[in-house]
């Protein structure tokens, strides 16, 4: 599993490698083992103060009954394990947040990442007047906070004539204020790693005809492939988990983003659906896991170039 | 071949000109380094800089929700005074988002290393790993946060629940465990641990990432001379990944400091004003209780103290460019 | 069994409302006049912003008379229910960007804090006064400011206390408190066996507000005297937070400060807390979800609903009121208020009522007479009590200031600063007299 070190007694790598790996990967499992376990308990079992919470029971009889028995009844299993995640899919917009949270989320990304790119070739290789002092508002933004922007943002996302329609209440009102904070990192991680690519490439191009917008996107941009899907998954994920902007700007249920439709739709009032409200969560975090687990050594090897820059 | 200008413009000959012209104009740094830079200018500009601008302005002012821009009253730093002087939760919020961040940070900052260094070693099921340690970050934080509600319930914890069992195993007794989200210090403690929960992923792929650029002939060369490995962790590595760590830590530091869903959803600030953050005070004063202008300014005073974060960090970076 | 499958299921699927929006008939006279298609439909909407119900049943019937109105009128009618909490926030945003609902729905006098935002509806409320009888003083000061109606009136969440009789048998109690004293004695044996009286003192709309006012209330306790003046820091306030403490300490559930809203539910449904103020949410989830005792007997029969115990100034009772307001941005307002109209009606608000499983009284005192509490005999006793309210801020207006002073938890946080041990009474007292100051402006 590990590099083995010279001189490495079995009981050393135990207490220095094996144990705190697993005391680490049960603190960051263990919470979405809980949701897991309460997506698939009943009702009364999670609000059963006395039994062993860490077991489903009903579900896992349930199972256990049929293989027994070895026979599948599919509604018997709906009803005693997969309620709550049927009631989810079935019985809110759950599926209509999901696709707005994916649209917001990419979109955004796109623009995020084309002003990034833009912005970080002018700082990381061009000298003109002012890159300095730009490099630096880019950096200021960042300490300007969400709470404080939301009321004027929402003024002028909603005064924006586009198209004759109000903004307000689209997905559109989040494509256009995500990248207030999106765009800051993305160039500041972009500027680290363009600034790792040796200029002698680009000048040779340019030497050979090419001009240098030429060599911009012929020769640099695919280096920079891995510090691009490095900033596009963090884009992503930072505006699939926005909260503020999409409970203030967006009404319609319809038009909602997956964190403010669980919360809105899964907690009335008195009551929490728990169950409803961990399936949620669990399904709200696949596609970013998805796409984390096929990219995390891109993701990785893109903030090696930017800090190495 | 691309300066070729020709005095007489016109015709065919003209357009191809004036193409040349076009491009001629942008390989000049200063107009192609304007229009690179247009985009980022673009959004800065009216979505931060404008809104920011109003909310300075507002700040200055008795502005409160529905009141008409003919009434407002310029107040000078009034706000900025009261809050201060008069304001009996403003120095809590203060006292409260220092703590959270710097135990956070810290916290964070020593198991994100020490994470990255036990990660860097795996060989098999590296992805697999990787991106389940990612998890905390990626799912969003709402509802991770409203799972952490239900694990800190007074009534249904599952911490209090091992707990108890834990006593009644060992003949201690009946105890109700701890009030993760009533007692006001263990509240505190509480958001800080989602907020640890979270972020810690954050700093262990960040500092895998740096662990990754140190060559491994340092190492050699360190063991060669018959360092022992603390020490090379604390020579070669650490030395090697202060890159990443300022960069790590100013992002980290700026997203903590003004944090607002973990004690949103977990306390409202409460009990008794314990985990109000300034974000969630001023959320609480502008939104709650309407006072826009006390609310922007609650909200700035995290501006100066962010400021100088980053100013640390441009400092050394630039130090460390010379 | 059959009764543990409806409990394993708990929720059950009619609880789940699909807000998709409502349609109604779209304006076909516009189309055929022009003989083509609009680029836009020639209707007309209104769109509605109210809380989840704590009474889910509620919030379908709302629903239900949105559409028949909308039907009936050919109005698009979009009703859109959120979580209480987020409705400040929303509202304030849409006030300030000047687009958002038409309707909007306030509890205790949250819109006095932008009066001037809001249409004057006095012509809808006082032909509604005048056709049924007064509306509640408390539920009507909500809903003026400066003598005139800034909302209409529409319904009173009464709250109560709620109370396991078997938990105060058990323990020796032969009948309820009738002083907070008498209900720290008795609450401390409760607390003994395991079950104290849990109340919440955080950061939370509804079950704050509606026990620290009457308690404070009952010791003559007054945020500003009829003058405006704030005159918090007095003997009676000083009385009230020594003996909070050992009420606190003596009978109550430490949890308290922690609890939302929800949270003293879930303690009394499973068998936490012997007694807890609370609207008849309690009750009603008891009875809709079957909810079982220790003995696997329903719950419902172990529970009593008794007022608040009396302080040395009396017995005092909170009830928050809830208002629909109409916003000036609004583009629909004549349609918004022939909509209100029609809400107040006495065939719809009855329904409502009814469907609502007595959940709410009406702020139209007429409605104490109607059969809805016959239906759930229960609930009577918060009938009983639902005229010994106040309106927030006494002894001064309930004004924009005084709903600061609620939505910034002032006094409740000056409870909790003494439950919580964080501050002596006598330093709590002075901190929130300083709040008040702060917030009233002196």
């Amino acid at each position: 599993m590990a590099q083995s070190r010279v001189g490495e007694t079995f009981a050393k790598r135990l207490i220095v490698y094996h144990l705190p790996l697993f005391f680490f990967l049960l603190f960051t499992l263990f919470p979405f083992y809980w949701m897991f376990v309460t997506s698939i308990k009943s009702t009364h079992e999670t609000y059963n103060r006395e039994i062993n919470p860490y077991v489903p029971v009903d579900c896992a009889q349930t199972i256990a009954g049929q293989t027994r028995a070895l026979s599948f009844n599919g509604s018997a299993l709906m009803e005693n394990c997969f309620y709550h995640w049927r009631t989810l899919l079935r019985d809110t917009l759950f599926l209509r947040w999901l696709r707005n949270t994916l649209l917001v989320a990419i979109v955004s990304t796109l623009i995020s990442l084309f002003a990034g790119v833009t912005s970080a070739y002018a700082l990381a290789r061009l000298r003109f007047r002012g890159v300095q002092t730009f490099g630096l508002l880019i950096f200021i933004t960042y300490l300007v906070p969400p709470t404080l922007l939301f009321i004027p943002l929402s003024d002028v996302i909603g005064d924006l004539p586009l198209f004759h329609r109000n903004l307000l209440n689209s997905p559109w009102a989040l494509i256009v204020a995500y990248p207030t904070f999106l765009v800051p990192f993305c160039a500041w991680l972009l500027t680290g790693y363009f600034r790792t690519i040796p200029r002698e490439l680009e000048e040779a191009a340019m030497i050979d005809g090419a001009t240098r917008i030429q060599a911009m996107i012929r020769i640099v941009l695919p280096l920079a492939v891995p510090g691009l899907l490095s900033a596009a998954m963090f884009a992503f994920t930072l505006s699939a988990n926005e909260f503020l902007y999409a409970l203030v700007f967006i009404y319609d249920n319809a038009n909602k983003t997956v964190p403010v439709g669980v919360v809105s739709e899964l907690i009335k009032g008195d009551v929490f659906y728990w169950g409803e409200l961990m399936s949620g969560a669990l399904l709200g975090s696949v596609p970013v896991a998805l796409i984390y687990s096929f990219f995390v050594e891109h993701y990785v090897a893109g903030m090696t170039g930017a800090i190495k820059g | 071949m691309s300066q070729e200008l020709q005095a007489d413009g016109f015709g065919a000959d003209g357009a191809r000109v004036a193409h040349k012209s076009v491009l001629a104009l942008l390989e000049q740094p200063n107009v192609l380094g304007y229009l690179l830079m247009l985009p980022t200018a673009f959004v800065i500009f009216f979505f931060v800089a404008y809104p920011f601008g109003w909310g300075v302005w507002m700040s200055f002012t008795d502005k409160k929700v529905g009141m008409a821009w003919s009434q407002v009253k310029f107040i000078g730093l009034q706000n900025y005074v009261d809050l201060v002087t008069r304001d009996g939760v403003f120095w809590l919020t203060v006292w409260n988002s220092f703590v959270y961040t710097g135990v956070a940070t810290v916290i964070k900052w020593v198991l994100g290393i020490w994470l990255a260094v036990l990660l860097n070693r795996m060989i098999r099921f590296q992805r697999l790993v990787r991106a389940a340690v990612l998890l905390p970050w990626i799912v969003p934080t709402v509802l991770s946060t409203i799972a952490f509600l239900w694990i800190f319930d007074p009534d249904f914890s599952v911490i209090n629940w091992t707990i108890r069992r834990f006593y009644s195993w060992m003949g201690w007794g009946y105890v109700r465990g701890p009030l993760w989200l009533g007692d006001p210090t263990l509240a505190l403690a509480s958001v800080t641990f989602v907020n640890i929960w979270r972020g810690t992923p954050f700093y262990a792929i960040s500092f895998l990432a740096g662990l990754q650029t140190i060559s491994p002939d340092l190492y050699e060369a360190a063991a060669i001379d018959g360092a022992s490995g603390w020490q090379r962790f604390w020579h070669v590595t650490l030395p090697g990944i202060k890159p990443i760590t300022v960069v790590v830590l100013v992002f980290s530091i700026i997203v903590t400091f003004s944090d607002f869903q973990i004690v949103y959803v977990l306390t409202r600030g409460g009990p008794a004003n314990s985990t109000h953050l300034f974000a969630t005070y001023a959320y609480q004063v502008a939104m709650v209780g309407t006072r826009l202008g006390i609310g922007a300014a609650v909200s700035l005073f995290m501006f100066p103290v962010l400021a100088l974060v980053i100013i640390f960090q441009l400092i050394y970076l630039k130090r460390e460019q010379d | 069994m059959a009764k543990q499958a409806s409990v394993k299921r708990g929720v059950t699927r009619r609880d789940f409302i699909k807000i998709a929006g409502v349609t109604a008939a779209t304006g076909i006279e516009g189309i055929l006049a022009s003989r083509r298609a609009p680029a836009y439909a020639q209707e007309r909407s209104l769109h509605f912003l109210l809380w989840k119900n704590f009474s889910p049943p509620a919030d379908v019937e709302i629903v239900r008379q949105g559409e028949e109105w909308g039907k009936q009128n050919k109005v698009n009618v979009k009703i859109e229910q959120i979580n209480a909490n987020d409705i400040p926030a929303r509202i304030a945003a849409a006030i300030e960007s000047k687009q958002g609902p038409d309707i909007v729905q306030f509890f205790h006098n949250w819109q006095n804090q932008y009066s001037d935002s809001l249409v004057d509806v006095t012509d809808i409320c006082t032909a509604l006064e005048s056709k049924y009888g007064g509306y509640i003083d408390y539920a009507k000061a909500h809903a003026m400011l400066n003598g005139r109606f800034n909302a209409v009136p529409h319904t009173v969440v009464p709250n109560i206390f709620v109370v396991r009789a078997s938990y105060m048998k058990a323990a020796g109690t032969t009948r309820w408190p009738k002083t907070w004293d008498e209900l720290r004695r008795e609450g401390k044996k409760w607390k003994a066996n395991g079950h104290p009286v849990g109340q919440t003192v955080g950061h939370t709309f509804g079950d704050a507000v509606d026990f620290t006012y009457p308690y404070l209330w009952s010791y003559g306790v007054a945020e500003r005297d009829e003058k405006g003046q704030v005159i918090l820091a007095s003997k009676q306030a000083l009385e009230a937070l020594k003996f909070f403490k050992a009420l606190w300490d003596d009978a109550m559930d430490p949890a308290g400060p922690g609890w939302d809203d929800s949270s003293n539910n879930r303690a009394f449904l499973s068998g936490a807390v012997t007694a807890t103020n609370n609207a008849p949410s309690i009750y009603l989830t008891a009875s809709s979800q079957v909810v079982l005792d220790e003995k696997g007997v329903p719950l419902i029969n172990d529970i009593l609903h008794m007022p608040n115990p009396a302080g040395p100034a009396g017995v005092f009772h909170y009830h928050y009121s809830q208002q629909l307001a109409i916003p000036k941005y609004s583009k629909n307002v004549d349609t918004a208020k022939e909509f209100l109209r029609w809400l107040m009606d006495k065939e719809q608000l009855t329904k409502y009522l009814r469907r609502a499983q007595a959940y709410h009284g009406a702020a139209l005192k007429v409605y104490l007479k109607d059969a809805m509490w016959d239906m759930f005999p229960a609930l009577k006793p918060f009938r009983d009590h639902l005229l010994e309210g106040r309106p927030v801020g006494w002894k001064g207006a309930a004004d924009a200031n005084a709903a600061r002073v609620v939505q910034n938890y002032v006094l409740i946080d000056m409870l909790a600063n003494v439950a919580t041990g964080k501050m002596a009474p006598e330093e709590s007292l002075k901190w929130a007299e300083g709040q008040l100051k702060s917030i009233y402006g002196s």
